[in-house]
Protein backbone atom coordinates (compact mmCIF):
# COMPACT_ATOMS: atom_id res chain seq x y z
CA UNK A 1 0.00 0.00 0.00
CA UNK A 2 0.91 3.56 -1.08
CA UNK A 3 0.53 6.23 1.25
CA UNK A 4 0.81 9.66 0.05
CA UNK A 5 3.00 12.27 2.13
CA UNK A 6 0.01 14.31 2.87
CA UNK A 7 -1.50 11.61 5.00
CA UNK A 8 2.05 10.06 6.36
CA UNK A 9 3.20 13.43 8.29
CA UNK A 10 0.46 13.93 10.49
CA UNK A 11 0.75 9.98 11.22
CA UNK A 12 4.32 10.38 11.44
CA UNK A 13 4.31 13.40 14.19
CA UNK A 14 1.80 11.95 16.25
CA UNK A 15 3.78 8.58 16.77
CA UNK A 16 6.53 11.67 17.89
CA UNK A 17 4.55 13.22 19.93
CA UNK A 18 3.29 9.76 21.95
CA UNK A 19 7.41 8.93 22.32
CA UNK A 20 8.21 12.46 23.71
CA UNK A 21 5.14 11.92 26.21
CA UNK A 22 6.09 8.54 26.92
CA UNK A 23 10.17 9.59 27.65
CA UNK A 24 8.75 12.66 29.63
CA UNK A 25 6.49 10.26 31.47
CA UNK A 26 9.31 8.27 32.04
CA UNK A 27 11.65 10.92 33.51
CA UNK A 28 9.18 12.60 35.65
CA UNK A 29 9.62 10.18 38.79
CA UNK A 30 13.54 10.95 38.99
CA UNK A 31 12.93 14.81 37.63
CA UNK A 32 10.27 14.95 40.85
CA UNK A 33 10.94 12.92 43.18
CA UNK A 34 11.03 14.15 46.54
CA UNK A 35 12.17 11.92 49.51
CA UNK A 36 13.41 12.71 53.03
CA UNK A 37 15.18 10.11 55.38
CA UNK A 38 16.37 9.83 58.42
CA UNK A 39 17.94 7.50 61.52
CA UNK A 40 19.74 7.56 64.92
CA UNK A 41 20.92 5.43 66.94
CA UNK A 42 23.05 5.54 70.79
CA UNK A 43 25.17 3.16 70.29
CA UNK A 44 26.23 -0.21 68.09
CA UNK A 45 28.78 -2.81 68.92
CA UNK A 46 29.69 -5.39 66.15
CA UNK A 47 32.36 -8.15 67.02
CA UNK A 48 33.05 -11.70 66.74
CA UNK A 49 30.56 -12.38 69.31
CA UNK A 50 27.94 -10.45 67.70
CA UNK A 51 25.71 -6.98 67.07
CA UNK A 52 24.39 -5.02 70.06
CA UNK A 53 22.48 -2.09 68.83
CA UNK A 54 20.50 0.23 71.38
CA UNK A 55 18.25 3.81 70.90
CA UNK A 56 17.66 3.07 67.28
CA UNK A 57 15.23 5.30 65.80
CA UNK A 58 14.59 5.15 61.36
CA UNK A 59 12.08 7.53 59.93
CA UNK A 60 9.44 5.88 58.20
CA UNK A 61 8.24 6.37 54.53
CA UNK A 62 7.22 10.67 54.25
CA UNK A 63 4.35 11.63 51.74
CA UNK A 64 4.10 14.96 50.29
CA UNK A 65 1.09 14.92 52.31
CA UNK A 66 2.11 14.16 56.07
CA UNK A 67 5.39 14.59 57.80
CA UNK A 68 6.67 11.59 60.31
CA UNK A 69 8.91 11.09 63.36
CA UNK A 70 10.75 7.98 64.42
CA UNK A 71 12.68 7.62 68.34
CA UNK A 72 13.58 5.00 71.08
CA UNK A 73 15.31 5.44 74.31
CA UNK A 74 17.06 3.29 76.46
CA UNK A 75 18.34 3.38 79.97
CA UNK A 76 21.33 1.62 79.54
CA UNK A 77 23.54 -0.35 77.38
CA UNK A 78 26.84 -2.92 78.36
CA UNK A 79 29.15 -5.22 76.09
CA UNK A 80 31.22 -6.29 78.98
CA UNK A 81 34.45 -5.69 78.06
CA UNK A 82 33.42 -3.16 75.17
CA UNK A 83 31.36 -0.61 75.82
CA UNK A 84 28.79 0.85 79.06
CA UNK A 85 26.55 3.48 78.91
CA UNK A 86 23.89 5.21 80.82
CA UNK A 87 21.21 6.57 78.82
CA UNK A 88 20.44 7.03 75.14
CA UNK A 89 18.40 8.32 72.40
CA UNK A 90 17.97 8.33 68.98
CA UNK A 91 14.92 10.81 67.18
CA UNK A 92 14.58 11.29 64.11
CA UNK A 93 11.64 13.37 62.02
CA UNK A 94 10.86 14.60 58.64
CA UNK A 95 8.52 16.39 56.32
CA UNK A 96 7.86 17.55 52.57
CA UNK A 97 5.97 20.91 51.50
CA UNK A 98 8.22 23.78 49.79
CA UNK A 99 11.19 21.93 51.09
CA UNK A 100 11.84 18.48 51.92
CA UNK A 101 13.92 18.46 55.86
CA UNK A 102 14.77 15.68 57.64
CA UNK A 103 16.51 15.90 61.18
CA UNK A 104 17.71 13.56 63.11
CA UNK A 105 19.47 13.49 66.79
CA UNK A 106 21.11 10.85 68.96
CA UNK A 107 22.05 11.38 72.82
CA UNK A 108 24.10 9.38 75.49
CA UNK A 109 25.52 9.54 78.62
CA UNK A 110 28.35 8.93 80.91
CA UNK A 111 30.20 6.70 77.85
CA UNK A 112 33.14 3.79 78.58
CA UNK A 113 34.50 2.35 75.90
CA UNK A 114 37.07 -0.53 76.67
CA UNK A 115 37.35 -0.60 79.94
CA UNK A 116 38.16 3.26 79.93
CA UNK A 117 40.18 3.30 77.07
CA UNK A 118 37.34 6.70 75.93
CA UNK A 119 35.19 8.11 78.02
CA UNK A 120 32.55 11.04 77.94
CA UNK A 121 30.10 12.51 80.35
CA UNK A 122 27.73 13.05 76.85
CA UNK A 123 27.33 12.93 73.41
CA UNK A 124 24.99 14.92 71.11
CA UNK A 125 25.06 13.97 67.53
CA UNK A 126 22.53 16.05 65.62
CA UNK A 127 22.23 16.45 62.23
CA UNK A 128 19.70 17.74 59.53
CA UNK A 129 19.19 18.27 55.44
CA UNK A 130 16.97 20.59 53.72
CA UNK A 131 16.18 20.86 49.82
CA UNK A 132 13.97 23.07 48.16
CA UNK A 133 15.00 21.79 44.84
CA UNK A 134 17.52 24.52 43.75
CA UNK A 135 20.14 23.86 46.78
CA UNK A 136 19.99 21.43 49.02
CA UNK A 137 22.20 21.55 52.08
CA UNK A 138 23.15 19.45 55.50
CA UNK A 139 25.27 20.12 58.81
CA UNK A 140 26.20 18.83 61.61
CA UNK A 141 25.70 21.94 63.70
CA UNK A 142 25.11 21.13 67.61
CA UNK A 143 27.43 18.00 67.53
CA UNK A 144 29.24 17.73 70.83
CA UNK A 145 31.14 15.73 72.58
CA UNK A 146 31.27 16.47 76.59
CA UNK A 147 34.42 16.02 78.30
CA UNK A 148 35.78 13.08 75.97
CA UNK A 149 39.38 11.57 77.14
CA UNK A 150 40.77 9.41 74.89
CA UNK A 151 43.59 7.39 75.70
CA UNK A 152 44.33 9.30 78.55
CA UNK A 153 44.45 12.55 77.06
CA UNK A 154 41.23 14.97 77.50
CA UNK A 155 40.15 16.42 74.41
CA UNK A 156 37.37 18.14 75.67
CA UNK A 157 36.42 20.20 78.74
CA UNK A 158 32.64 20.47 79.45
CA UNK A 159 30.76 20.05 76.16
CA UNK A 160 33.13 20.72 73.38
CA UNK A 161 33.34 20.14 69.79
CA UNK A 162 36.26 18.20 67.79
CA UNK A 163 37.40 18.54 64.49
CA UNK A 164 35.30 16.49 62.18
CA UNK A 165 37.02 13.07 60.87
CA UNK A 166 39.38 13.17 63.66
CA UNK A 167 41.38 9.82 63.55
CA UNK A 168 43.63 8.57 66.49
CA UNK A 169 45.51 5.48 66.50
CA UNK A 170 44.61 3.40 69.57
CA UNK A 171 47.75 0.55 70.38
CA UNK A 172 47.01 -2.96 70.10
CA UNK A 173 43.53 -2.40 69.74
CA UNK A 174 43.20 -0.29 66.03
CA UNK A 175 41.70 3.45 65.77
CA UNK A 176 39.17 5.73 66.56
CA UNK A 177 37.37 8.58 64.24
CA UNK A 178 35.89 11.26 66.42
CA UNK A 179 33.33 13.19 64.76
CA UNK A 180 32.88 11.44 62.21
CA UNK A 181 30.86 12.80 58.98
CA UNK A 182 30.03 11.35 56.14
CA UNK A 183 28.05 13.26 53.18
CA UNK A 184 26.36 12.62 50.05
CA UNK A 185 24.15 14.31 47.84
CA UNK A 186 24.92 17.23 44.73
CA UNK A 187 24.22 20.05 46.56
CA UNK A 188 21.08 20.51 44.47
CA UNK A 189 18.42 18.48 44.59
CA UNK A 190 20.04 16.44 47.92
CA UNK A 191 22.20 16.18 50.56
CA UNK A 192 22.88 14.03 53.13
CA UNK A 193 24.63 13.46 56.01
CA UNK A 194 25.83 11.16 58.79
CA UNK A 195 27.97 11.66 61.83
CA UNK A 196 29.28 9.30 64.20
CA UNK A 197 30.68 11.19 66.85
CA UNK A 198 32.89 8.02 68.19
CA UNK A 199 33.81 5.54 65.67
CA UNK A 200 36.32 2.77 67.05
CA UNK A 201 37.16 0.03 64.29
CA UNK A 202 38.54 -3.05 66.14
CA UNK A 203 41.66 -4.29 64.40
CA UNK A 204 43.68 -7.59 64.92
CA UNK A 205 47.09 -6.28 66.41
CA UNK A 206 49.11 -8.40 63.94
CA UNK A 207 47.71 -8.57 60.64
CA UNK A 208 45.58 -5.29 61.15
CA UNK A 209 42.62 -6.86 59.80
CA UNK A 210 39.38 -5.58 60.78
CA UNK A 211 37.63 -7.25 63.88
CA UNK A 212 35.24 -5.18 64.55
CA UNK A 213 33.65 -1.56 65.39
CA UNK A 214 31.83 0.71 68.15
CA UNK A 215 29.95 3.28 67.12
CA UNK A 216 28.37 5.58 70.16
CA UNK A 217 26.24 8.57 68.91
CA UNK A 218 25.20 8.51 65.31
CA UNK A 219 22.56 10.29 63.32
CA UNK A 220 21.48 10.63 59.67
CA UNK A 221 19.95 12.80 57.92
CA UNK A 222 18.88 12.79 54.00
CA UNK A 223 16.52 15.32 52.07
CA UNK A 224 15.66 14.93 48.06
CA UNK A 225 13.53 17.85 46.31
CA UNK B 1 0.29 38.14 79.58
CA UNK B 2 -2.34 35.94 80.48
CA UNK B 3 -3.48 33.56 77.85
CA UNK B 4 -6.48 31.98 77.46
CA UNK B 5 -7.18 28.83 77.19
CA UNK B 6 -9.98 26.06 76.55
CA UNK B 7 -10.24 23.84 79.44
CA UNK B 8 -12.60 21.24 77.86
CA UNK B 9 -9.64 19.15 76.66
CA UNK B 10 -8.03 20.37 79.87
CA UNK B 11 -9.71 18.44 83.23
CA UNK B 12 -9.70 19.00 87.11
CA UNK B 13 -6.48 20.07 88.22
CA UNK B 14 -4.20 19.90 85.71
CA UNK B 15 -6.49 22.51 83.81
CA UNK B 16 -6.21 24.75 86.91
CA UNK B 17 -2.11 23.99 86.82
CA UNK B 18 -1.98 24.96 83.19
CA UNK B 19 -3.95 27.83 83.19
CA UNK B 20 -1.86 28.95 86.13
CA UNK B 21 1.71 28.10 83.97
CA UNK B 22 0.14 29.62 80.95
CA UNK B 23 -0.03 32.92 82.78
CA UNK B 24 3.33 33.07 84.45
CA UNK B 25 5.36 31.92 81.96
CA UNK B 26 6.85 34.94 79.64
CA UNK B 27 4.74 35.97 76.08
CA UNK B 28 6.63 34.08 73.43
CA UNK B 29 7.87 36.45 71.15
CA UNK B 30 5.54 36.31 68.30
CA UNK B 31 3.03 38.10 66.31
CA UNK B 32 -0.74 38.87 67.47
CA UNK B 33 -2.74 35.79 68.01
CA UNK B 34 -6.64 35.01 68.46
CA UNK B 35 -7.71 35.72 71.89
CA UNK B 36 -8.82 32.04 71.65
CA UNK B 37 -6.46 29.90 70.97
CA UNK B 38 -6.24 26.19 71.14
CA UNK B 39 -9.67 25.50 69.38
CA UNK B 40 -10.22 24.04 66.62
CA UNK B 41 -10.71 25.93 63.16
CA UNK B 42 -8.79 27.56 60.26
CA UNK B 43 -8.79 30.74 62.02
CA UNK B 44 -5.84 29.69 64.60
CA UNK B 45 -3.97 28.15 61.87
CA UNK B 46 -2.50 31.35 60.11
CA UNK B 47 0.77 29.64 59.61
CA UNK B 48 -0.16 26.09 58.17
CA UNK B 49 -0.99 23.08 60.22
CA UNK B 50 2.24 21.00 59.26
CA UNK B 51 5.38 21.05 61.19
CA UNK B 52 8.53 18.74 61.58
CA UNK B 53 11.42 19.15 63.68
CA UNK B 54 13.99 18.09 65.71
CA UNK B 55 17.81 19.59 66.89
CA UNK B 56 19.10 21.22 70.02
CA UNK B 57 18.41 24.43 72.00
CA UNK B 58 20.90 25.86 74.66
CA UNK B 59 18.94 27.91 77.05
CA UNK B 60 20.79 28.88 80.39
CA UNK B 61 18.65 26.42 81.69
CA UNK B 62 20.91 24.02 80.10
CA UNK B 63 21.40 21.66 77.37
CA UNK B 64 17.76 20.35 75.03
CA UNK B 65 17.46 18.06 72.31
CA UNK B 66 14.46 17.05 71.00
CA UNK B 67 12.68 15.99 67.90
CA UNK B 68 8.79 15.86 66.73
CA UNK B 69 6.41 15.74 64.09
CA UNK B 70 2.97 17.70 64.52
CA UNK B 71 0.05 17.39 61.51
CA UNK B 72 -3.20 19.18 62.83
CA UNK B 73 -4.70 19.11 59.25
CA UNK B 74 -7.73 17.92 60.49
CA UNK B 75 -7.53 19.67 63.59
CA UNK B 76 -7.06 23.11 61.65
CA UNK B 77 -10.09 22.18 58.72
CA UNK B 78 -13.03 21.26 61.51
CA UNK B 79 -14.55 22.14 64.94
CA UNK B 80 -13.90 18.42 65.70
CA UNK B 81 -10.56 17.31 64.29
CA UNK B 82 -7.34 15.33 65.59
CA UNK B 83 -4.27 16.20 65.94
CA UNK B 84 -1.39 13.66 64.37
CA UNK B 85 1.85 13.32 65.86
CA UNK B 86 4.40 12.84 68.56
CA UNK B 87 6.91 14.89 70.36
CA UNK B 88 10.39 13.85 72.25
CA UNK B 89 12.78 15.78 74.33
CA UNK B 90 15.45 15.66 76.72
CA UNK B 91 16.69 18.02 79.07
CA UNK B 92 20.63 17.06 79.41
CA UNK B 93 21.44 18.07 83.22
CA UNK B 94 18.97 15.70 84.91
CA UNK B 95 18.65 13.23 82.05
CA UNK B 96 14.39 14.24 81.63
CA UNK B 97 13.00 12.41 78.95
CA UNK B 98 9.81 14.02 78.09
CA UNK B 99 7.94 11.74 75.25
CA UNK B 100 4.52 12.75 74.13
CA UNK B 101 1.24 11.03 74.46
CA UNK B 102 -0.62 12.27 72.50
CA UNK B 103 -1.15 15.65 71.04
CA UNK B 104 -4.70 17.71 71.80
CA UNK B 105 -4.23 21.37 71.06
CA UNK B 106 -2.45 23.36 68.29
CA UNK B 107 -2.42 27.03 67.00
CA UNK B 108 -0.19 28.22 64.43
CA UNK B 109 0.77 32.10 63.99
CA UNK B 110 3.11 34.78 62.12
CA UNK B 111 6.71 34.21 63.95
CA UNK B 112 8.07 38.09 65.29
CA UNK B 113 11.00 37.35 63.19
CA UNK B 114 11.22 37.78 59.37
CA UNK B 115 12.70 34.81 57.35
CA UNK B 116 15.30 36.03 55.46
CA UNK B 117 15.20 34.17 52.03
CA UNK B 118 11.09 35.04 51.68
CA UNK B 119 11.38 38.45 53.11
CA UNK B 120 7.81 36.98 54.84
CA UNK B 121 7.14 36.42 58.50
CA UNK B 122 8.83 33.06 59.92
CA UNK B 123 6.05 30.56 61.19
CA UNK B 124 4.88 29.03 64.79
CA UNK B 125 3.25 26.30 65.83
CA UNK B 126 2.37 26.13 69.15
CA UNK B 127 0.97 22.51 70.58
CA UNK B 128 0.25 20.66 73.82
CA UNK B 129 -0.67 17.57 75.22
CA UNK B 130 -0.17 14.66 77.36
CA UNK B 131 2.86 13.01 78.13
CA UNK B 132 5.16 10.70 80.15
CA UNK B 133 8.24 12.06 81.92
CA UNK B 134 11.10 10.56 84.24
CA UNK B 135 14.26 11.82 85.39
CA UNK B 136 17.38 9.74 84.73
CA UNK B 137 16.18 5.89 85.50
CA UNK B 138 13.65 6.84 87.63
CA UNK B 139 9.99 6.09 86.77
CA UNK B 140 7.88 7.26 84.55
CA UNK B 141 5.86 9.87 85.36
CA UNK B 142 2.01 9.77 83.59
CA UNK B 143 0.44 12.38 85.40
CA UNK B 144 2.02 15.42 82.56
CA UNK B 145 0.97 17.91 80.26
CA UNK B 146 3.39 19.25 77.87
CA UNK B 147 3.53 22.80 75.68
CA UNK B 148 6.05 23.57 73.13
CA UNK B 149 6.55 26.41 70.73
CA UNK B 150 8.49 25.74 67.76
CA UNK B 151 8.96 28.34 64.82
CA UNK B 152 10.70 27.80 61.50
CA UNK B 153 12.49 30.97 60.64
CA UNK B 154 14.27 29.95 57.73
CA UNK B 155 16.97 27.63 56.36
CA UNK B 156 18.98 26.08 57.39
CA UNK B 157 17.56 26.32 60.88
CA UNK B 158 21.13 26.34 63.19
CA UNK B 159 23.12 28.59 60.86
CA UNK B 160 25.77 29.77 61.21
CA UNK B 161 25.04 28.39 64.63
CA UNK B 162 22.33 29.94 66.32
CA UNK B 163 18.98 30.71 65.14
CA UNK B 164 17.19 31.82 63.39
CA UNK B 165 14.75 28.69 64.09
CA UNK B 166 13.63 28.07 67.89
CA UNK B 167 11.97 25.70 70.11
CA UNK B 168 10.56 25.85 73.67
CA UNK B 169 8.71 23.58 75.62
CA UNK B 170 6.86 23.96 79.51
CA UNK B 171 5.31 20.95 81.10
CA UNK B 172 2.28 21.08 83.74
CA UNK B 173 4.83 20.28 86.71
CA UNK B 174 6.00 24.10 86.38
CA UNK B 175 9.36 23.13 84.82
CA UNK B 176 10.18 25.52 81.58
CA UNK B 177 12.06 26.22 78.75
CA UNK B 178 11.77 29.15 76.91
CA UNK B 179 11.67 29.66 73.30
CA UNK B 180 15.15 29.51 72.44
CA UNK B 181 17.72 29.65 69.20
CA UNK B 182 18.33 26.29 67.83
CA UNK B 183 22.29 25.63 68.19
CA UNK B 184 21.72 22.51 66.02
CA UNK B 185 19.13 20.51 63.78
CA UNK B 186 15.92 22.62 62.10
CA UNK B 187 12.04 23.65 62.34
CA UNK B 188 10.19 23.08 59.48
CA UNK B 189 6.97 24.89 58.50
CA UNK B 190 5.01 22.50 55.67
CA UNK B 191 2.44 24.41 54.02
CA UNK B 192 -0.88 23.08 52.36
CA UNK B 193 -1.26 23.52 48.85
Amino acid sequence: MRMSLFTIRPAWLGGTLWLLIGVTAALAPVAQAQSVSGRAYGAFVQSPLGTQQSAVAVLPAVTADDGAMADDAADAMSVPGTLTTEALTGTTSGGIGDAAAAQSVATVFNVNLLNGLITASSLTATVSSTSDGAQATSNALGSTLADLVVNGVPLTSGDGSIAPNTRMTLPGVGYVVLNEQLSSGDGVRTSGLTVNLIHVVLQNALTGIQTGEIIVGSASSNAAM
Amino acid sequence: MCRQITRSFVPGLVAAALFAWGCDRPAAPAGPKPSLWFTPGPENCQAGPKFTGGGRIDPTEGKTTFGFNVNAQDWCSSARGTIKGQLQTVYHPTQTLVHSLGIDAFESYASGRINRKTGRPGQCAHFAGPARVKDGNGPWNYNVRFEATACDNGEPGSSPGRGPDQYGISLSDGRSLPLTDLTGGNIQAHPTH
